[in-house]
C-alpha cells in the first residue's frame, strides 16, 4: 500500500488556512489540505460544501483572502492564473470544459499551452491517443460533439498534455453513466501508478475513497475530517452521510 | 460577356477590400465579442501611412509595410484605451468608446493633413493599365488592382496559416471558444485579445494601402462606407467565420460590379443589401456560419 502522511515527504500542493469565496461572501474558511508526491488525494463533499471554489483559489482563478497556497514549496500568491499552469498544476474544470468548436487534436495541443516549444509534446500526445484510442479516431472531429464520456477522456488528457506536477480533477464522474465512470477512475488509478499526483474532487464518495490514497471531507468551507482513504470509509460520519450506508 | 469578365474582374478588387476588413471583424467579434467600430478610422491611418511612404518612397510595397505596421500599433491603442478598460461591460459601451477613439483619429487626421481634404496617391506605378487577353476578349486591369487581388491573396492565405498552425492562432481560436477554458489551460486572454486587434488591424491598414491604390483619392472618412459594408459581410458570412468573411466579402463586391455593369450604378447598393437580406433570411446563420455547438 501506499505510504501516506509523513511529513517528510515532499507535498508537491501545500495549502495552509486558506480562505476564499466571491467579492465579501466567505466560501472556504481557514483549509488546510496537502498532497505528496505521487498519491491521490480526494476531497470530497455535498453540493455547494465549496469544492469547486478552493480549487479555483488554488489556480488562481479567485483571490486568496488568507493563508498560502504553495507548490513544491513555492509560495503562489505572486502568480496569477497563467503562471500557476506554467508551474505545473493543470486542471479539468467542473463540467469538463473541452474547447467545443476546436477539433480532438487542437484541444490536446491548447493542454500544451504553457509548453509550447517542448520538444516532447507530439510523443506526449501519441501517448495520450495510446491510452484514449477513441480520441485517435476521431482527432479531426469537433471536440464538442464527443458524447460525455469520450469529452472527459479528452480533458484529462489535454490536461496531462503539460506534463503537469499536480493534476486537477473537478467531478470527472459527473453526469456519466456507472460503466464510463469506473473506466475513467481506472484511468485515474493508472495515473497514480504511473507516478504522477492528483488532487481528485469528487461528490462521489464511494468511489473516489476506493481509489485515492487519502482523503478530506469539507463542509461548509471547513474540513472536517481526513485521513487515509480506508479509514475515512470505515468512518461512520461518512459512511452516513457520505456513502449513504450502514 | 466582355462586360461580365471585366466587371467580375472590377468587382473582385472591390470585394478584396470588403474581405480584408470584414476578416478583422469577425476575428474581433471572434474573440472580444464586442462592437468594434474603430476600424474604419484604423484603416485611414494606415491609408495615409501608405501615402507618405508612397509620397517619400514611391515604393509600393514600402507603403503596404508602413501601412500594415502602423496599423496594427494604432489597433493596439485602441484596445488599450477603448475596449480593455471596458471588457466585460455592456455592448453599447465599447460601440460608445470605440466610436469615440475613431472620431479623434480621423479629426486629428482632417486637422493635420492638408485641412481633410482629399489626396490621391501619387499616380505612378499603381496606374498603369495592364490589358489581358482571354479569348478574344480584351480585360483591363490597373497594376494598382493587380496589387489588390495578389496582396489579399497572400494576407488571407497568411492569415489562415496563423490560425490554424501557430500557437498564437490556436490560442485566438481557445479564447474565442471560451474565454474562461482557455484561461485554466494558461493562457492569457488580456494579450491574445490584444494581439487579435493587432492582427485585424494590419489587415485593415492594408486595406487602407491597397484602397488609395485604386481610389481617386482618399479622405479620413473613406473607411466608413466600407465598415459598415464590412459589418454587413460579418453577418452575412457567419459571424467569427475567417472562411466565410472572406468569401462574403468577394461575394459582395461581385454583386455590385455586375449590378453596376448591367444596371445604373446608383442601384449597386441595392443589389448588394438586398443579396444579403435574402441570404440571410435562408441562412440565419450566415453563409458558412454554424449553428453553435452546445457547450456542456
Ligand atoms: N461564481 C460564484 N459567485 C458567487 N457564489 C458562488 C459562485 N460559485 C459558487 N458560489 C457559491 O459558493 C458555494 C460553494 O460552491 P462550490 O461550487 O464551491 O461548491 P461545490 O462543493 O463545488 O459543489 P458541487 O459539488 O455542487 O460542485 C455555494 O454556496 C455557491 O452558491
Ligand atoms: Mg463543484
Amino acid at each position: 500500500m501506499h505510504d501516506t502522511t509523513p511529513l517528510s515527504r515532499l507535498a508537491v500542493l501545500d495549502v495552509q488556512g486558506l480562505t476564499c469565496g466571491y467579492g465579501r461572501t466567505e466560501i472556504i474558511h481557514g483549509v488546510d489540505l496537502r498532497v505528496h508526491q505521487g498519491e491521490i488525494v480526494c476531497l470530497i463533499g455535498n453540493n455547494g460544501a465549496g469544492k469547486s471554489t478552493l480549487i479555483k483559489a488554488v489556480i488562481g482563478a479567485i483571490p486568496t483572502l488568507k493563508g498560502q497556497v504553495r507548490l513544491r514549496g513555492e509560495d503562489l500568491a505572486r502568480q496569477d492564473m497563467a503562471a500557476r499552469i506554467g508551474r505545473g498544476i493543470a486542471v479539468v474544470p467542473e463540467g469538463r470544459g473541452v474547447l467545443a468548436q476546436l477539433s480532438v487534436a487542437d484541444n490536446l495541443l491548447m493542454g500544451g499551452y504553457v509548453r509550447r516549444g517542448a520538444p516532447w509534446l507530439d510523443e506526449e500526445m501519441a501517448r495520450i491517443y495510446a491510452l484514449f484510442p477513441i480520441l485517435a479516431e476521431r482527432r479531426h472531429q469537433a471536440a464538442g460533439t464527443l458524447s460525455g464520456g469520450e469529452q472527459q477522456m479528452l480533458v484529462i488528457g489535454r490536461a496531462l498534455m503539460s506534463r503537469p506536477d499536480l493534476l486537477i480533477l473537478d467531478e470527472p464522474s459527473f453526469g456519466l453513466a456507472p460503466k464510463i465512470v469506473e473506466s475513467i477512475f481506472a484511468v485515474i488509478e493508472g495515473l497514480r501508478d504511473a507516478g504522477n499526483t492528483v488532487l481528485l474532487v469528487e461528490q462521489n464518495a464511494r468511489i473516489a475513497l476506493r481509489v485515492a490514497d487519502r482523503g478530506y471531507v469539507l463542509a461548509s468551507g471547513r474540513t472536517i475530517l481526513d485521513g487515509p482513504a480506508e479509514r475515512l470509509s470505515e468512518d461512520t460520519t461518512v459512511r452516513d452521510i457520505y456513502l449513504g450506508s450502514g | 460577356m466582355q462586360i461580365f469578365l471585366q466587371q467580375f474582374v472590377n468587382g473582385l478588387t472591390i470585394g478584396a477590400g470588403y474581405a480584408l476588413v470584414a476578416v478583422g471583424f469577425t476575428l474581433i467579434f471572434g474573440v472580444l465579442r464586442v462592437v468594434y467600430l474603430a476600424h474604419s478610422a484604423v484603416l485611414v491611418v494606415g491609408a495615409y501611412l501608405g501615402l507618405f511612404a508612397l509620397d517619400w518612397s514611391g515604393s509600393i510595397p514600402l507603403a503596404l509595410a508602413l501601412g500594415t505596421v502602423g496599423a496594427a500599433l494604432m489597433g493596439l491603442v485602441v484596445e488599450r484605451v477603448a475596449l480593455r478598460p471596458v471588457a466585460g461591460q455592456n455592448h453599447l459601451i465599447s460601440l460608445v468608446t470605440t466610436v469615440s477613439i475613431a472620431t479623434v483619429i480621423q479629426e486629428t487626421l482632417r486637422l493635420s493633413v492638408q485641412h481633410g481634404q482629399p489626396i490621391s496617391y501619387p499616380t505612378g506605378a499603381a496606374a498603369v493599365l495592364l490589358r489581358f487577353h482571354l479569348g478574344g476578349i480584351e480585360l483591363h486591369l490597373t497594376v494598382g488592382q493587380l496589387a489588390v487581388m495578389v496582396v489579399t491573396l497572400v494576407l488571407v492565405v497568411a492569415l489562415t496559416l496563423l490560425v490554424q498552425r501557430t500557437w498564437m492562432g490556436r490560442s485566438i481560436r481557445a479564447v474565442a471558444d471560451n474565454p474562461t477554458i482557455a484561461a485554466m489551460l494558461g493562457v492569457r486572454v488580456k494579450a491574445v485579445s490584444a494581439q487579435t486587434v493587432a492582427v485585424a488591424s494590419a489587415l485593415a491598414g492594408a486595406a487602407g494601402v491597397l484602397l488609395g491604390l485604386t481610389l481617386p483619392a482618399i479622405d479620413p472618412y473613406v473607411g466608413e462606407h466600407l465598415q459598415f459594408k464590412a459589418l454587413a459581410v460579418v453577418l452575412f458570412g457567419g459571424l467569427g467565420s475567417v472562411p466565410g468573411a472572406v468569401l462574403g466579402g468577394l461575394l459582395l463586391g461581385l454583386v455590385e460590379a455586375l449590378a453596376a455593369g448591367y444596371l445604373e450604378t446608383s442601384y449597386r447598393d441595392l443589389f448588394a443589401f438586398a443579396a444579403m437580406v435574402l441570404i440571410l433570411t435562408f441562412r440565419p446563420a450566415g453563409l458558412l456560419g454554424r449553428r453553435p455547438v452546445e457547450r456542456v
